[in-house]
């Protein structure tokens, strides 16, 4: 077991590594100059030289790169000769549009993230799960074929056209429910739960038809592969009693492909639902991120990018681990 | 070295690219008779309005790239700076009309020297910081001083800066024993600028944020940001960036100082995050009666055009026309030929142009990028048909046995959609000139550096708002079309690349010819009618914005140079 | 083994993955299991139905010219005069007789430019379904080759492709499209790929194909692990047969099976993945028509807070298609993975 936390450890590290650099590199290469769009039309050649040193672009390649990564470990100064200023442990950099330090911007977009996450979390994986496990109880009634041509339409659902057909109706039509405020990114605020469900309900169910479709499909099968194996078979044999097989052994045993899922799409969507938090207009990591990318603001871009990718790479570790303490069959090797 | 007009406007148009403002005027203009007169003219919601008290709430779309007054080159930070500090004088804005310089901290706009080099303003007794302390001439001075760091502040403002005699001056932190002489404080009070060459219009560049107060101690430099030391009427109590700023009254702030602001609400909330569409429905439906918007076009998206007439609506809306004007360049390296960039511009269907940029309530189609509420304004015959119709047959018969290029790119920014739908309309308005137009993408960002480089486009629309003093015809000629420092080529900001021995040649002559703004902008203005004439641009919109209020705003008007309501007089009822 | 799932706009994992049991069988053999799920596939009424409405779909888009020719319009000629778009109430909204279905303009006209909204259709599903097939047809060559290199020579070949995977299935995925599209868009625009609308096209083939073949070379490697020790890979080996005539006449025939699933699973991914990108502005852009640009029309401007037909032409297109592919994705898993169509 410590082996092998300690061997993915390792590897997350390798590919974090590997992820800060590819991207780094990438958004070296991108068409805009952030120098050039720090001072628009009035950049002469010399005052595009000037920006460079303001915004840290004069040194090397490398040297930028290397001086990013130390600022991960340790505050650090940025900014000009004579005129620099204090980056604060996790120094992520600061921003090339407001000048704000990068990791203030993304630990205010986390708790709309959060917020968007976890509700749709809850809507999808209740939804997804209870629905798959009554088609599987009912394999072959129509209530199965019912829940599984829903699933069907679900997954091919687009956020863009759900989203959007969402905001029409109850917002902007119906007045059912209230326009998305940036005022609200917690269910304990001065607002209350009510106003924080009222405010992330739309980016919830646009997420949870999609997601649930999915979770339908996997459950679905998986319980009815479950209830077919022989460890089912023996304890239906020794007269257990079917509430118990079914939920005691069979739910137990199929679910594990479901948690492989919802581990790997908590990674996903911890990153930012970037369409999501776009239509709705949801401050979160996405939209930050989408912002940044338009406005050339690399340490931002540069900064999500690798969060995103790091909560994936966590995403994987604890799913393996879960896995092994959820189904008797598996053991780490 | 720049000349100080040319920089005053072109630091406008920054602002403009940066804040989108330029690209995201609006612009109306009616094929139906009347209307457009009527329609465009300026409305100031619920004026006269004197009670003080309340609180108002500022929509915006995203936080402010600064607040602080010496790395701030955006109409939006120009219009909340009123608020919270004070420079020694001070463009005043009346709805519809470009702004009046009036005296500010200093107790008159300047006076200036013999020999038109120098100019002295004295400020006003009793002005004071928000922590009490006294406001002197070396807290102008440095703030000047700072303006300078342009390795520090990649936006600060330097169309002051370009005016004076400065040397080599580089600010006051890579080498701190540097001494900007330009700028002498012989006393507490008193402040003296030493320029390069007579400026007739100084008085405007000294309202100009530069000389914003700034207390040596209290440089916290780029973070100055989160707290810039206030010399206005309010100051900053707490700011969340990216998600709301709060202004409360300054206690030191003496009213009797400040004719100009009637600082009415007790306190401003900034919300700083919530998307375009969101606000303009919010605004629309009066969801929050003490809410206003800073967002260009008041945050208004086209579709929303209808609704400004609705009941519930029409009484909220503030609005006038701004000194911003679209134009098309055409690259005239390319497109050498006056008779063919003449056919171009008479093939452009404008009237299609201002269905795009939302119709006639957001601008008007406009025969010269200059306006005639500017001093001096002598009017320039072209051949476009006012209404914005295209003359097909004359533009045909212009091309009749002519060599001309058979395809063209038009470059846009692609932060709005207005822009690649102008291009769209170019495309299918030069196909019957037999000319295939290809669409570029370019990022905003960093759209006018493209503009002026290699990468140049064949054709591009720019966008130009005037500058401190927009009442100058210079501020807005010499950049859209004057030659460059040496007068040997086309400028640093003439994205058409204009450039004709005569004219350009007048043009550099007049920018060391010394006579009044109004004798100045007459032969400025004829000059620009000469190069209008070969048509290296084509004129388009002159921006319109509507700005909806909420119902309890009161005495909202929109700035002619801020684009937005106007934070020094608005009021909200109680 | 973990299994990427799609958020949002997925790119390269498709909503359910693939039966992974293989089946090994002789080369011959795996021509005849194409025989047994086309006869199962004919069997099924909602595969047949899915299956004429995706035909019918291709159809539609391959004969985009002679339909628009039919309706007298094309989708690129805008019409903005007083007759067709409104210039005084909602400046750009048609007209009533120009915004719903009309004889001379069978789905009315778009808001702002007033193009035939019919034609932009057809000529847009050209675009999206090319950009969706041939990028399918990118990572499934890659994901296959790649895969079944790994499993098959193993070691250090195995663990190279292997960490690549990891790091392509790691980043997240939108974001680093959305930072690339213009980067490479920018480099291509001086290629012969880069002409006109050629570019946008391109980019987003290049760049979704290049995304979505690490997923299916992780289960092409698994498949490929367990089929290299069977009697006819020996055999093939011990007769001195090549590494690369093993790999492509033994192996990877083999695996072809999950392969189409997968393939089949991935196109309507790859539909919805173009509608995400141009909706936000970094794929297909106007003048070029595609279902996520018209997405992204439709939105631009609230313009479907105006008229929800706006965001119904595209947005019904859209579902319908990805809805018939993901059905005709389902029966086909089903027809060659008998194991998981008997649930």
């Amino acid at each position: 077991m410590m082996t092998f936390i300690l061997r993915r450890t390792g590897s997350l590290v390798l590919l974090l590594a590997a992820v800060s650099f590819i991207t780094f590199t990438l958004f070296q290469l991108g068409p805009s100059d952030p120098a050039a769009a720090a001072c628009g039309q009035e950049c002469t050649p010399e005052r595009v030289a000037e920006a460079r040193v303001a915004l840290g672009m004069d040194q090397p390649f490398l040297v930028q790169y290397a001086d990013y990564i130390r600022g991960l470990f340790s505050s650090r100064m940025i900014g000009a000769p004579g005129a620099q200023t204090l980056c604060e442990w996790p120094c992520l950099g600061k921003s090339f549009q407001t000048n704000e330090n990068v990791a203030d911007i993304i630990g205010r977009s986390l708790p709309y993230t959060f917020s968007m996450a976890i509700g749709a979390l809850v809507l999808w994986t209740i939804s997804g799960v209870g629905l798959g496990l009554l088609a599987a109880l009912r394999k072959g009634s129509p209530v199965d074929k019912f829940i599984v041509g829903a699933a069907s339409v679900g997954v091919s659902l687009p956020i863009p056209v759900t989203g959007l057909f969402l905001l029409l109706l109850f917002v902007n039509q119906l007045h059912l429910l209230p326009f998305t405020t940036n005022e609200i990114n917690s269910p304990f605020g001065p607002q209350g739960p009510g106003a924080w469900v009222a405010n992330y309900l739309l980016p919830w169910i646009a997420l949870a038809v999609l997601f649930s479709a999915s979770y339908i499909r996997v459950t679905r099968t998986n319980m009815i592969e479950t209830f077919g194996e022989d460890f089912i078979r023996t304890a239906r044999a020794k007269g257990l009693a079917p509430r118990t097989v079914t939920f005691k052994h069979g739910v137990r045993a199929g679910i594990t492909p479901v948690v492989t899922m919802l581990g790997m799409d908590i990674g996903l969507l911890l990153g930012g639902a970037v369409l999501t938090e776009q239509i709705f207009s949801v401050p979160g990591l996405g939209f930050t991120a989408v912002h940044a990318a338009i406005s050339g603001d690399l340490p931002v871009t540069m900064a999500i990018t690798m969060l995103a990718a790091f909560f994936v790479i966590v995403a994987n570790v604890v799913v393996d681990l879960a896995y092994a303490a959820i189904d008797p069959r598996v053991r780490l090797q | 070295m720049k000349t100080p007009a040319r920089a005053l406007a072109l630091s406008v148009l920054i602002a403009m690219a940066a804040t989108g403002c330029g690209a995201g005027q609006s612009q109306p203009s009616s094929s139906k008779p009347a209307g457009s007169v009527t329609e465009l003219a300026p409305n100031v919601v619920k004026s006269g309005f004197t009670a003080k008290g309340g609180n108002i709430n500022v929509l915006m779309s995203s936080d402010f790239q600064t607040l602080d007054p010496g790395n701030s080159n955006y109409v939006q930070t120009a219009n909340v700076g009123q608020l919270y500090y004070r420079t020694l004088t001070m463009a005043k804005e009346t709805a519809g009309q470009p702004p009046t310089v009036v005296p500010d901290l200093a107790t008159d706009t300047g006076k200036v020297s013999d020999d038109g080099l120098s100019w002295t303003f004295t400020l006003k007794e009793g002005v004071k910081f928000e922590d009490g302390t006294h406001i002197t001439s070396a807290d102008i001075k440095y703030g000047v001083e700072r303006t300078f760091a342009q390795d520090v502040y990649t936006q600060a403002p330097q169309e002051l800066n370009a005016a004076l005699d400065a040397g080599g001056y580089k600010g006051p932190y890579k080498d701190p024993s540097a001494v900007l002489k330009a700028v002498e404080t012989p006393d507490e009070r008193t402040v003296v600028f030493h320029l390069k060459k007579p400026f007739a219009e100084f008085p405007a560049l000294a309202s100009r944020s530069n000389t914003a107060p700034v207390p040596k101690a209290k440089d916290t430099k780029l973070d100055y940001t989160n707290h810039p030391v206030s010399s206005g009427p309010y100051m900053v109590e707490s700011y969340n960036r990216g998600k709301s700023l709060k202004l409360v009254r300054n206690p030191h702030w003496d009213p009797a100082t400040d004719p100009n602001r009637s600082a009415l609400p007790d306190t401003f909330s900034f919300s700083l995050s919530t998307s375009q569409a969101t606000i303009s429905q919010q605004l629309l439906a009066d969801s929050d009666p003490n809410a206003i918007t800073l967002d260009s076009n008041g945050a208004l998206q086209t579709s929303d055009s209808a609704k400004l007439a609705d009941a519930q609506v029409k009484d909220r809306v503030a609005s006038g026309l701004l000194g911003c004007n679209d134009v098309l360049s055409l690259n005239t390296e390319k497109i050498k030929d006056p008779d063919v960039r003449k056919a171009i511009a008479l093939a452009l269907d404008r009237q299609s142009i201002l269905v795009q940029y939302g119709g006639r309530r957001f601008g008007e189609i406009t025969q010269s990028p200059l306006n005639a509420k500017m001093r001096g304004y002598v009017e320039t015959e072209l051949e476009l048909d006012p209404t914005g119709k295209p003359k097909l047959e004359e533009a045909k018969k212009l091309l009749e046995g002519k060599d001309f290029p058979k395809t063209l790119t038009y470059g846009y920014a692609n932060n709005r959609d207005a822009f690649k739908n102008t291009g769209t309309v170019v495309q299918q308005n030069l196909k019957a000139l037999g000319i295939e137009v290809e669409l570029v993408p370019i990022p905003a960002p960093n759209y006018y550096s493209v503009l002026a480089s290699e990468q140049l486009p064949d054709m591009g629309r720019s966008g130009w708002c005037g500058g401190a003093d927009p009442a100058s015809i210079r501020t807005s000629a010499d950049p859209l079309l004057g030659p460059n420092n040496e007068g040997t080529s086309y400028g640093f900001s003439n994205t058409s690349r204009y450039f004709d021995p005569v004219v350009s040649k007048t043009m550099f002559d007049l920018r060391n010819t010394d006579g009044t703004s109004e004798e100045l902008g007459k032969k400025w203005s004829e000059a620009f009618g000469s190069a209008l004439k070969t048509y290296p641009i084509v004129p388009l919109i002159r921006s319109h914005t509507n700005s909806v209020v909420g119902s309890n705003v009161r005495n909202a008007q929109v700035g002619y140079f801020f684009g937005g309501i106007d934070l020094s007089i608005v009021g909200v009822e109680q | 083994m973990t299994q990427i799932q799609s958020v949002e706009p997925s790119i390269g994992s498709p909503p359910l993955p693939p039966a992974t049991s293989p089946e090994a069988k002789a080369p011959a053999e795996a021509r005849s299991l194409l025989a047994t799920a086309w006869m199962r596939i004919r069997r099924s009424k909602i595969a047949l139905l899915s299956l004429c409405v995706v035909v019918a779909i291709l159809l539609f888009a391959i004969l985009a010219p002679v339909l628009s020719a039919m309706s007298g319009n094309d989708p690129y000629t805008s019409n903005t005069s007083p007759e067709v778009l409104d210039d005084f109430q909602t400046p750009g909204l048609p007209l009533p007789g120009y915004m719903y279905p009309s004889a001379q303009h069978w789905l009315g006209v778009e808001p702002g430019l007033g193009r035939d909204l019919f034609a932009r259709l057809a000529y847009g599903g050209q675009v999206s379904l090319t950009i969706a097939l041939l990028s399918t047809v990118v990572s499934v060559v890659l994901g296959t080759v790649l895969g079944a290199a790994a499993g098959y020579f193993g070691g250090k070949t195995d663990a190279i492709i292997s960490r690549i995977m990891d790091l392509f299935l790691a980043f997240p995925h939108l974001l680093l499209v959305l930072s690339l599209t213009p980067i490479l868009q920018s480099r291509l625009r001086d290629t012969p790929l880069g002409e006109g609308s050629f570019l946008p096209m391109a980019s987003l083939v290049i760049i979704l194909g290049f995304f979505g073949w690490a997923y299916l070379a992780r289960i092409v490697r698994g498949q490929v692990l367990s089929l290299r020790e069977r009697e006819f890979v020996e055999a093939a080996r011990s007769f001195g047969a090549s590494h690369l005539s093993i790999l492509f006449r033994q192996i990877i025939p083999n695996v072809m099976g999950v392969v189409l699933v997968y393939a089949t699973m991935l196109i309507p991914t790859n539909i919805s993945a173009e509608a995400a990108l141009s909706f936000l502005g970094v794929g297909v852009k106007d003048p070029t028509p595609s279902w996520g640009q018209m997405l992204n029309a439709a939105q631009s401007g609230n313009w479907y807070l105006s008229d929800p037909w706006f965001l119904a032409v595209p947005g019904v297109m859209l579902i319908v298609t990805v809805l018939a592919f993901n059905l005709l994705g389902d029966a086909v898993r089903d027809a060659l993975d008998p194991k998981a169509s008997r649930h």
